[in-house]
């Protein structure tokens, strides 16, 4: 075994010593001898050859012997301990070995005293950087194999420590000597580890879950003092831990739908898709899971999302600065991340309930190298309209279902390779009267390398899409509308953690989107119903970024990059031309150009800066400072205050530009008592252009001319969000305040064609009022309690102000400026009760309860707002509530392990 | 099986408290006092009708029709010089004239009210079309909820149309209005003389019927349904359903296919926006007055079509009987005891009828 730098009287030692017909190296003679003496060398005498014999030898002498034929000799320092030096350099030795450091006396003595438990590390050979030996590792939790991100690694003979990054890796830097390594992670069982660092190796870990946690504790990378810490504005986090304790419609828990409980996310209404995020459409949100895009996050026409909270592990939502990592949409990013596969330990989830039943399964196929991960969920609403007693309802369907796939492969410790597959569909029908089919797939192959431990390199290529099916099923010539966008992407992302809070990003990414804005066909080979098509839109995004955290001072940081857009909307196309350039309507088309299949019809460009600084006021408190510029080169069609069937994307082209944000975020976080209790008050403000309305009663539907259906309009959000969160303790919440504005402004040369007369006027979803109050509260380590309630003001409404009579055949409304009104404001509160499974960890079978009341006090809360006028009768409002009951829920979990 | 029981108990009271409606209270600024014009030429001779009245406000106690602008001057003129005028008839508001169109050749609406605002409309025209359709009825049924709570399933007769909105290849826009008329006989304990009543009523009520032939293959609008009555007393004994058809020029279809989305009577999670529909009068000495209504002339075609429950294999009772076979009250159903009580009813037999 070598000595190195700490035995510095042996590096005086050496002699490269070639002796013929012998052919064990001193190093693989040392090697060898696994238990009994342990023999030292210098790493200069390492390669010196001597006879075979000698590493079959249990006799000293007869070592000896050998060694002195060698030109080299032995030190006896303790029984079990001798060294070999060379022979000429015997008296130096024995002079140095006599001045030999007290620590590297230590460093013997542990290793004569080591036990099983003992982990030696690195081995001799390459030289320490500057008398340091680095240690790396990786911190599993043991159960799953997933990182433990966040875990402090603290040796506990010096003040030495890390934490954990993402990858769950560290370093540190010491001296070669015995430690014990103590290794923490929130919900896992402390590790103590004896080392004997010889030189640069690796100590991975890995941790038991704590079979005495509380069940608050929630393992993220998240500091205690993080909205403080962390240096950029507006971003919130969600665990599928915290997910699952909140209240729930029907007993699904709800990834998506979870973030409408934070300040400044909310909704039009009860089962609607998407959200809105600081005033924003949803369609500003850019929906991933793992970088794969998803363009219709829902299932059942919004009443749940299509992430399975089996396979989720958090859900981020970057509503103020967004990373340059990030594109292609204005608003926000909602991020997913998929759990790690767990490759040491199989494990099956069943969960049954009321209108959907998940099965979940992970299995190592190649213990601690290659594991599958499972999860998909069906839902069985279709038993129970079959029961009901009413034609229409037994011959309609709600049926949905969704499969996700995670296989995962380790090349080498610091190296994988996977696979991910999600597979959406939905089956709606009402009676015999329509249909609609929709799904989301994608697949996807990553690369995630780690250099050391603090190079990131991931790689993933993506090909995914969205397809919409509306069917009219009449008894004539039934007809198929169908929508559909598809991409494929390729994305590289490389981050370098200079040091814990201090890193380096830059990646590339491309995407290829194909967008079937709309076709018409017959259903079926007797409808002669037309067939009717619009072009599709071609277009390639790519983007290059470059961004960085870092640490200026103890009070200043900065987080910022840039990110650099180009759009090419792309043939085959036909581009009108209209007379004086007007947009008004296709009878004044002049001209057509005609684009070719990869022909550019039309580039943008587009330098996308973000910033964000934190500068800490004290140790609990700081004030932040974001800005970004974003850019997006696609939109929903959708003319309609929440998504339907008939909505569709469309690309930028030669008449649409692709919208720009511009948006400014400060807030003020201060930490009470400990970090027990965080608040903060952010600000924001954004404006967009390049947005578009509709023209009053527009053709949207199988138009190739789009362009002439649309209004030119600006648009800008500002608002301001409060939050007081208690974190830790048997009770915690949140209480969330928002006031928030979203307007818009059409300039249309053609004035007669403004909405509102050209004035400002409120977004369909602006809402300024929202309050969300959230408490859990632990009754004991497996009984959860937790209640919602939600205020908000009511959506804008656009009433009829008059009506009058045509033809003694309809009485029409006269309705007023575009959402001047409102609807009744909303409240709702909710409750769940969760009973978690047994922590008892030698057990096989874990079952689980979640009883949730959706809408306690019953409120018919207004989804929409609408006017009727029966039979001589005069106009009158209706309200219509589609949750206006009491929606009480019970789910049931399984888990075998 | 217990929890089945649950569960199915659950999911059914669930499905039936889904979704609710309740009437709610808006405030709004309904002070609105506009000019509304209404007005329908047809291409055969016939009693034309220009309606002005003023908009209505809306709410609870609101009045169901406008306020009648009467003593107006209404003239109906064209490009050579035809002026049509219009006298207002017995009922306020309404003017009338009897005239028949030249087929082709442009007209135009011009009132002069008394205060004297004048408005004019733009120039309209109708080719004269013979397009043959035909209509049949069936039964079918309809599953209802009732206000408390309760689902039943109810018989209603729906009126049909067969037609090719097609002329030289082109396709055409034509719009549909249908109204019944039905006969009843006066029954009551001790009567001698029992008399039969006429009554007319409007069934397309809010329920407008627009098609485009360009939407359908080859124009051919096969068994689509126009409306839908409930199948009781009116259709004892004989039924008629008068179907008129009226070709329509492309801006008069745009219109009144805006009216149509804007009717948005499906109370649909999916409603678009509503608009301001901008009609085609105006006032020339002060355009941006907001004027309602539409001028517009129609090719028709008129089909009535007889029916009654034996041919419809419907079981309904006669006006005066109840399903007990008892006979009706006065206070209960006072037209039994004098039929011309029913709404728009007369005694005089019409020609076509049977």
């Amino acid at each position: 075994m070598p000595l190195r730098t700490s035995l510095p009287f042996i590096l005086l030692v050496f002699f490269s010593v070639q002796l013929a017909g012998q052919n064990t190296s001193i190093a693989q003679f040392a090697n060898s001898r696994t238990s009994g003496i342990h023999w030292f060398y210098s790493n200069q005498i390492e390669g010196v050859n001597v006879q075979d014999e000698i590493k079959a030898s249990a006799d000293i002498s007869r070592i000896e012997e050998i060694l002195n034929k060698a030109n080299l000799s032995i030190i006896r320092y303790t029984p079990a301990q001798y060294i070999i030096v060379r022979s000429d350099q015997m008296h130096t030795s024995i002079k140095e070995w006599r001045d030999i450091k007290q620590a590297d006396r230590e460093l013997i003595n542990a290793t004569n005293n080591a036990t099983a438990a003992t982990r030696m590390i690195g081995s001799k050979g390459a030289p320490l950087h500057q008398g340091l030996a680095s240690i790396k590792g990786i911190v599993r939790e043991s159960s799953s194999g997933k990182p433990a991100v966040g875990a402090t690694v603290q040796v506990l003979q010096t003040q030495k420590g890390a934490v954990t990054d993402v990858n769950g890796a560290y370093e540190l830097q010491l001296k070669p000597g015995p430690y014990v390594i103590r290794i923490n992670s929130l919900g896992m069982s402390a590790e103590e580890i004896p080392v004997i660092l010889q030189g640069d190796g690796n100590l991975n870990v890995k941790l038991e879950e704590d079979a005495t946690r509380l069940g608050e504790v929630v393992v993220t990378e998240k500091a205690v003092d993080h909205n403080v810490t962390s240096l950029i504005t507006g971003i919130e986090q969600l665990t599928t831990k915290e997910i699952k304790k909140l209240p729930s419609f029907m007993g699904e828990v709800d990834v998506l739908k979870s973030l409408i409980t934070l300040p400044g996310v909310s909704t039009v209404g009860e089962g609607v898709g998407g959200v809105n995020v600081r005033g924003s459409t949803p369609d500003y949100n850019l929906i991933i899971e793992d970088d794969i895009m998803f363009f219709n996050p829902t299932h059942a026409l919004g009443f749940f999302s299509l992430f399975n909270p089996d396979i989720t592990e958090d859900i981020k939502l970057y509503k103020g600065y967004i990373p340059a990592k990030y594109g292609g949409r204005i608003s926000s990013v909602i991020q997913t991340t998929s759990r790690a596969v767990n490759k040491e330990n199989w494990n099956a989830k069943l969960g049954l309930g009321l209108l959907s039943s998940r099965a979940f399964v992970e299995l190592p196929l190649d213990k601690g190298k290659t594991a599958i991960m499972v999860g998909g969920r069906i839902s069985h609403a279709n038993w129970f309209l079959k029961q009901i007693n009413v034609p229409d309802v037994q011959k309609s369907k709600v049926a949905f279902a969704d499969l996700e796939i995670k296989l995962d492969h380790s090349l080498s410790p610091t190296s994988n390779i996977g696979v991910q597959v999600y597979k959406g569909y939905d089956d709606l029908t009402f009676s015999d009267l329509a249909k609609f089919n929709y799904g989301n797939e994608a697949y996807s192959i990553y690369h995630k390398k780690v250099f050391g431990t603090k190079v990131n390199l991931i790689t993933r290529a993506v090909l995914g899409g969205y397809n919409s099916e509306l069917g009219d099923l009449l008894k004539f010539n039934p007809s198929l509308f169908k929508t559909s966008i598809g991409y494929k992407k390729l994305k590289s992302d490389l981050t370098w953690q200079k040091t814990a809070g201090s890193f380096l990003n830059f990646g590339v990414e491309a995407i290829q989107y194909t967008v079937n804005p709309g076709a018409f066909s017959p259903d079926g080979p007797n409808s002669q119903a037309f067939t009717r098509t619009t072009s599709k839109d071609h277009g390639i995004e790519a983007g290059i970024y470059a961004g960085l955290e870092q640490k200026l001072s103890d009070q200043l940081s900065i987080s910022g990059g840039v990110r650099v857009s180009t759009f090419l909307a792309q043939g085959p196309k036909t581009i009108n031309k209209y007379k004086d350039g007007s947009l008004i309507n296709d009878d004044i088309v002049v001209d057509s150009s005609k684009y070719n299949s990869g022909q550019i019809i039309k580039t943008f460009f587009n330098i996308e800066p973000r910033l964000s600084v934190n500068y800490r006021l004290s140790p609990s408190s700081s004030i932040k400072l974001g800005y970004n510029r974003t850019a997006q080169y696609l939109s929903l069609i959708s003319n309609t205050v929440a998504a339907t069937p008939v909505d569709f994307w469309k690309l930028a082209d030669y008449y649409i530009p692709p919208q720009r944000a511009n948006t400014v975020s400060l807030g003020y976080y201060k930490n009470f008592n400990q970090n027990i209790w965080e608040t903060s008050i952010e600000i924001y403000a954004r404006n967009i252009d390049g947005v578009f309305e509709y023209k009053d009663f527009p053709n949207l539907l199988i138009n190739n001319h789009l362009e002439t259906e649309l209004l030119p309009t600006r648009a800008r959000a500002y608002g301001l969000e409060l939050s007081i969160e208690k974190k830790i303790g048997s009770a915690t919440g949140r209480l969330g305040y928002t006031y928030s504005r979203s307007l818009r402004q059409t300039f249309s040369p053609n004035k007669d064609l403004n909405i509102n007369n050209g004035d400002w006027y409120a977004a369909t979803y602006d809402k300024p009022n929202d309050v969300n109050l959230l408490l859990n509260f632990n009754v004991s380590q497996r009984i959860n309690f937790s209640t919602h309630f939600v205020y908000n003001t009511g959506r804008p409404l656009t009433a009829p102000e008059a009506n009058y009579g045509v033809w003694n055949l309809v009485n029409i409304p006269q309705y007023s400026q575009r959402n001047q009104y409102r609807i009744p404001d909303y409240f709702r509160a909710d409750a769940a009760l969760n009973v978690f499974p047994s922590y008892k960890k030698d057990q096989k079978f874990k079952g689980s309860w979640a009883l949730s009341v959706y809408n306690i006090f019953g409120i018919r809360n207004a989804y929409s707002v609408y006017f009727n006028q029966k039979p001589f009768q005069s106009i009158l409002a209706y309200r219509l509530a589609i949750l206006g009951s009491i929606f009480p829920s019970i789910n049931y979990n399984i888990e075998f392990k | 099986m217990m929890k089945r029981i649950f569960y199915l108990g659950l999911m059914v009271g669930m499905m039936h408290a889904m979704s609710c409606i309740d009437e709610i209270s808006i405030p709004v600024n309904s002070a609105k006092d506009n000019v509304n014009i209404s007005a329908v030429i047809s291409d055969t001779l016939e009693v034309q009708k220009v309606s002005i009245a003023k908009t209505i406000t809306v709410g609870k106690d609101a009045p169901v029709d406008g306020a009648p602008v009467s003593s107006a001057k209404v003239f109906v003129t064209s490009t050579q010089g035809e002026k049509f005028i219009f006298l207002e008839s017995k009922t306020k508001g309404i003017y009338e004239s009897t005239f028949q169109i030249v087929p082709g050749r442009p007209y135009r609406l011009e009132i002069e009210l008394q205060d004297g605002r004048k408005y004019l409309s733009t120039y309209k025209s109708a080719e004269k079309i013979s397009l043959p359709f035909s209509v049949f009825t069936k039964l079918n049924s309809k599953t209802i909820l009732n206000s408390n709570n309760t689902i039943s399933t109810v018989s209603q007769v729906g009126a049909y149309i067969n037609s090719n909105l097609q002329s030289n290849g082109k396709p055409l826009k034509a719009i549909y209005r249908v109204t019944g008329e039905y006969v009843v006989t006066e029954f009551y304990l001790m009567i001698l003389n029992p008399r039969t009543c006429y009554a007319r009523e409007n069934l397309d009520y809010n329920n407008l019927a627009a098609f485009d032939g360009a939407d359908y293959p080859g124009g051919k609008l096969q068994e689509v349904n126009l409306i839908n009555t409930l199948a009781d007393f009116r259709f004892f004994d004989t039924y008629c359903f008068h179907v008129d058809q009226y070709i329509v020029d492309d801006d008069t279809y745009t219109y009144f296919n805006q009216l149509n989305k804007l009717l948005n009577k499906d109370n649909s999670l999916f409603a678009v926006p509503p608009g301001r529909i901008k009609g085609n009068i105006t006032n020339p000495d002060n355009p941006s007055e907001d004027i309602s209504g539409y001028f517009f002339i129609g090719s028709k075609s008129g089909i009535k079509h007889f029916t009654n429950a034996n041919k419809l294999g419907a079981h309904v009772n006669a006006m005066c009987m109840d399903p007990l076979r008892t006979i009706r009250r006065f206070s209960d159903f006072p037209a039994c005891y004098d039929c011309l009580l029913l709404p728009n009813s007369q005694r005089t037999k019409p020609p076509y009828w049977p």
